[in-house]
């Protein structure tokens, strides 16, 4: 005989993500490393920005750049000299912490202060998906039009610090990175925001810095 | 971009409810209810429709992926009061303080109706 059950459940269903994100904190926390996960725009600029980093921080860092075809950006990475993980995410459209944790096998951790992530280019899927890096930056650029931030609200929510760049050629787009930036503060009065031009090097020493000043803070 | 994280949320589903039926001598499901908060980044069509690609078997075959929506919460950082909404809320209505995000973006399993054979 067979009786119909009710079974209450109320489980988490990113939970399993969630914990394989602690996990990967907590394994490069046990190396003295930090993470920093670097989201945003097809395009805006993220491995750019991370190029600058490694160039300009006097410290050992490592790169996983994930994409859909994660070799171009990892030759990139791997020309700078740094220990450069791909990570093919194929038809996948974000890095989930389970990925992450298989490409964390492969940095020498114990000899790396800092670890970019550089997440694939989607202002949408990896919204959700701790990858378990200590903190997100969105890089958005003035290219993707202004009102770029305010029709993906959830991922400035999600994120502690934002780089609106290529401002070297909002004019000729026809952007306000000025209207940029203060809607992704409207939408997250705790997010920090610069703007930036990594091809005419404004505020790199800015972002360097802030680089430095969040690996003190962690 | 095609935006398939749906698929690989509607495996965790599947885990999910795997891990729940576990000891349960469960023959049949009738109706899996999830909650998915406003503010995840979740097409529920999407997902219904990349669950039943992967549900598979027999146990699967009278199912109803029941999905409801539940309304994000905000607080305001000046004068505290809680209001919830379907979308992002900015300022207070109370005051125009800012507002901080709560909850909203969660993907809940909520509770599974099944045929339970007796032992
Ligand atoms: N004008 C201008 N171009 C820039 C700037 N920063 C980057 N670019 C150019 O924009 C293009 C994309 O830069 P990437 O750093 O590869 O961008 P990405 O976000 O890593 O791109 P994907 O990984 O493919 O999503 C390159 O041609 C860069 O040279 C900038 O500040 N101004
Ligand atoms: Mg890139
Ligand atoms: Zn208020």
């Amino acid at each position: 005989m067979h009786r119909v059950s009710d079974i209450s459940v109320e489980a988490d269903i990113i939970q399993a993500n969630k914990a394989i994100a602690e996990r990967n904190r907590k394994i490069l926390e046990d190396n003295n490393v930090v993470g920093f996960d670097i989201s945003g725009a097809i395009g805006s600029g993220k491995s750019s920005l991370i190029e600058e980093a490694v160039k300009a921080l006097d410290l050992r860092t490592g790169v996983v750049a994930g994409d859909v075809l994660a070799k171009f950006d990892a030759e990139r990475f791997k020309k700078l000299g740094v220990p450069t993980v791909p990570l093919n995410t194929g038809k996948e459209c974000h890095l989930d912490a389970h990925i992450v944790s298989h490409a964390l096998e492969e940095l020498p951790l114990e000899s790396l202060d800092v670890v970019f992530f550089e997440n694939v280019g989607n202002l949408i899927c990896p919204t959700d998906f701790d990858i378990g890096a200590h903190r997100r930056i969105i890089v958005v650029s003035v290219t993707e039009g202004d009102d770029i931030v305010e029709k993906h609200p959830m991922i400035f929510l999600k994120s502690q610090f934002a780089v609106i760049n290529k401002i070297d050629i909002a004019e000729f787009v026809e952007a306000s990175a000025e209207k940029m930036a203060e809607d992704a503060k409207r939408i997250n009065p705790h997010i920090d925001v610069l703007l930036t031009s990594v091809r005419k090097k404004v505020n790199i020493d800015a972002w360097v810095e802030y680089l430095i000043r969040t690996v003190k803070e962690i | 971009m095609v935006a398939m994280h749906e698929m690989s949320l509607a495996l965790s589903l599947l885990d999910t409810i795997e891990k729940s039926l576990e000891g349960k001598n469960v023959k049949k499901l009738r109706e899996i209810t999830i909650e998915v908060g406003s503010l995840a980044m979740v097409n529920t069509e999407q997902l219904s429709f990349c669950f039943s690609i992967i549900a598979k078997g027999e146990i699967f075959s009278d199912m109803k992926l029941n999905i409801q929506k539940k309304k994000a919460v905000f607080r305001c950082i000046s004068c505290q009061k809680e209001v919830s909404s379907e979308e992002l809320l900015s300022n207070c209505s109370f005051c125009g303080s800012s507002m901080e995000f709560m909850s909203g973006d969660e993907l809940i399993l909520k509770r599974i109706k099944a045929e339970v054979e007796d032992a």
